[in-house]
């Protein structure tokens, strides 16, 4: 074995990201002097990729982890139980031996065979195994005959692969797609786990409980129809999968995507539940939603916490800047540091409202260094405070109104217990900002009922400066969708809007969504602040659905959006 | 054969090849996947345009550098650490080494993974199973960046001379 040269050395160290910069610039000057260093590190290039594509491979079989558990367990080493396997050209058998014994040799074992010895941990008769209707399925690399249960395949052909399930539910995968198919033995659950890819699943009615389960989120289902489909969070445009036909440019895509961030769903038929986060969102016809996954932020503690006080964008460089105020003690003063932000600067929010999820004045910023270059943020997490600001004066349920609307009455919450209970009366004026929360569509204004929180002006008792107003949360009276008008049709019966909906804090993305609004002649049609008959397209429209429809619009308020 | 299946084989046959490429040049693993994909979406807009008698992975690359030039020019923080002089060298290199990524197969790696002792064994499924960085394989060890950035060397080495060795006795070398 001959000593490494010098661009050997220093590539095998560039490969394992050890190298200074240096021995960057070094090795930079010996690839540039001459074919055989430039050489050298193509072959250190490709022989690194055999490395990462052969453990990935063993990897992607799913194969490793549950080895080394199984392993562990006292029926490990019987072999008897294997079940029916397809077209397994090149199994092995396990060596007999103890459990660490296997465990490494297990590793070894997976290549070929991959998903063969985790089915041979399983009970054999209990297991359902499912039929290939059309397609070509591989597993571990071998084509396959059917797919056993509990074991990860992957669609290898350039067409779909339809997949019939044990009660005839169908599973449509496209090329690429990568899935386990699961019923657990005491329950009737059929689950698809779709780690890649995109299918189109028809579920028969009697179906206890179909769930697919993405790395995004799970998609359950009673009787329909419905798509899913996992993504990386920015596909490039035009996506592959735009491209009509047979053949497989959409597997392709699936094939090129390493991190899928994003989960779409369209339901064809029925109804479907996702569950996102702690949070279950259900899906009707025609509804079709993205997910998508918040950016993970460094585990370690921020290196600067401090309010923001400057924000300067610089469009040139795409890069934000922001200059952040921060105190270590009461006793210290405060110290003001700036950071850049650019686009692949992880950032996420809380408390801060999906329309305003941009850096800000005000924000409290917990700032994450990037060491490798001075002045960057390598993550930063923006947040409001959930109390900003001071507190109310006055809360109370609004139990009189005056003629002209500038006076109501409060009675205090039920917990107040004096007897006879206080009643405030609070004096509205031109000056005072009022806002309603969960009020009828023309009910933007004082009611008996409403649940109301005030701040008084300075030196008044009676006066508000600022008032929220609350109708029902659990009423009819909140709309159904908020979203920009997009599109209007010639004849003005349907308008596109595209929402977005509010995600639990802490959640980056917001689920985006194009909806089709009907409007009848009955709809109940207002414009805050705007001429009457103005061209919605543009403006942002409150939409109180009628019952029971996903379309058809009772009432729509169109007002100037925020921005 | 149509277009589309055709260069659904050209690309897959190249892919590879390709990863290494962009992999070689850009050191962090989404950014070199979103390169990646972005070629993809390149050559396949631009099929009608390639020359069948040159070589597809050539042309690919030669895509994939533009990306990536294009890329550091937007941003100075893409993980790109090479000049375009030296980025120009390694295109030259794999270009002209092409047939060496035919003739590799991750088929030859197992046999030769196996000869190895399991400590090593578990060394490059730490690095590469679990996709560690030396450092954060180093810890998982309790050992030193150092130390398990030689002792993978080491064992490459030793997969890298058991391939060669086995590769001239079927006579493939």
């Amino acid at each position: 074995m001959s000593e490494p040269t010098r661009h050997e050395e220093l590539s095998d160290r560039y490969f394992a990201d050890l190298l200074g910069d240096e021995e960057t610039a070094e090795l930079e000057r010996l690839l540039t002097s001459g074919p055989e260093a430039a050489r050298a590190f193509a072959a250190a290039a490709r022989e690194e990729r055999q490395w990462q594509g052969h453990f990935r491979r063993l990897r992607d079989a799913a194969v490793v982890d549950e080895l080394v558990r199984t392993a562990t367990s006292p029926d490990s080493t019987s072999a008897d139980n294997s079940v029916a396997l397809p077209a397994a050209a090149h199994v092995r058998h396990r060596p007999s031996g103890g459990a660490r014994r296997f465990a490494a040799a297990a590793l070894l074992l997976v290549t070929c065979g991959a998903g063969l010895v985790w089915v041979a941990t399983r009970p054999a008769a209990s297991r359902p195994s499912y039929e290939i209707v059309s397609g070509t399925i591989s597993i571990g690399g071998v084509a396959a005959g059917a797919i056993p249960d509990g074991v990860e395949f992957e669609v290898t052909g350039l067409t779909p692969a339809v997949i019939r399930l044990a009660d005839g539910s169908r599973a449509e995968l496209a090329p690429v797609s990568r899935a386990v198919l699961r019923r657990d033995l005491d329950s009737p659950r059929q689950a698809i786990v779709l780690a890649r890819g995109s299918g189109r699943f028809q579920v028969e009615k009697q179906q206890r409980e179909f769930r697919v389960e993405t790395p995004v989120g799970n998609v359950t289902a009673l009787g329909t129809e419905f798509t899913v489909e996992v993504r990386p969070a920015e596909p490039p445009s035009p996506r592959p999968v735009e491209i009509d036909g047979p053949a497989g440019i959409d597997g392709l895509a699936g094939a090129l995507i390493a991190a899928p961030t994003q989960l779409l769903v369209a339901v064809l038929a029925g109804e479907v539940a996702v569950a996102y986060g702690d949070e279950t969102y259900s899906l009707g016809l025609g509804d079709d939603r993205v997910y998508a996954v918040p950016q993970t932020m460094p585990v370690d503690k921020p290196d600067v916490v401090g309010k923001v006080v400057a924000v300067v964008e610089d469009d040139q460089s795409a890069a934000i800047t922001i200059t952040v105020e921060s105190t270590k003690s009461a006793a210290t003063k405060a110290t003001r540091q700036t950071f850049r932000l650019f686009d692949d600067t992880r950032l996420a929010w809380v408390n801060v409202p999906v329309d305003r999820q941009r850096p800000s004045l005000g924000y409290t910023a917990a700032i994450w260094r990037d060491r490798a270059a001075k002045g960057s943020a390598l993550a930063v997490r923006f947040e409001v405070a959930k109390n900003a600001g001071p507190p109310p004066q006055i809360t109370g349920r609004v139990i009189q109104v005056s003629s002209d609307g500038r006076t109501i009455t409060l009675e205090p919450p039920h917990h107040v217990k004096t007897h006879p209970r206080p009643t405030r009366t609070v004096v509205l004026d031109p000056a005072t900002a009022v806002s309603y929360f969960f009020v009828p569509l023309e009910g933007e204004q004082p009611a008996v009922g409403y649940q109301a929180t005030v701040w008084l002006a300075p030196g008044s008792n009676d006066r508000a400066s600022r008032i929220h107003l609350s109708g029902d949360k659990r009423g009819d009276y909140r709309p159904n969708l908020v979203g920009r008008v997009t599109a209007l049709s010639p004849d003005t019966h349907l308008l596109e809007l595209a929402t977005k909906e509010k995600l639990p804090a802490g959640k980056l993305h917001a689920m985006q969504n194009r909806r089709r609004i009907l409007i009848e002649p009955d709809t109940k049609i207002i414009y805050e602040g705007l001429a009457k008959g103005r061209e919605p397209v543009g403006l942002e429209a409150t939409v109180w659905l009628r019952e029971g429809s996903l379309e058809k619009a009772g009432g729509i308020r169109f007002s100037v959006p925020a921005e | 054969m149509n277009d589309r299946a055709d260069f659904l084989m050209f690309f897959l046959k190249h892919q590879e090849d390709l990863r290494a490429f962009i992999g070689s040049l850009v050191r962090d693993g989404n950014s070199a996947d979103d390169v990646l994909q972005d070629v993809a979406l390149t050559a396949w807009e631009r099929f009608d345009d390639f020359d069948r008698a040159r070589s597809f992975g050539a042309w690919a690359r030669g895509i994939a550098v533009n990306k990536i030039m294009r890329r550091r020019e937007q941003n100075a923080r893409f993980p790109a650490p090479f000049s375009p002089e030296a980025i120009t060298a390694i295109l030259d290199a794999f270009n002209h080494t092409e047939e060496n990524a035919a003739s590799a197969s991750t088929g030859d790696l197992e046999p030769c993974i196996e000869r190895l002792p399991e400590k090593s064994r578990q060394l490059l499924a730490l690095r590469y199973g679990e996709a560690l960085d030396v450092p954060q394989v180093a810890e998982r060890l309790s050992s030193t960046t150092e130390a398990v950035y030689k002792a993978l060397v080491r064992v490459r080495r030793l997969v890298r001379d058991c391939i060669e060795s086995r590769r001239a006795a079927e006579g493939r070398a």
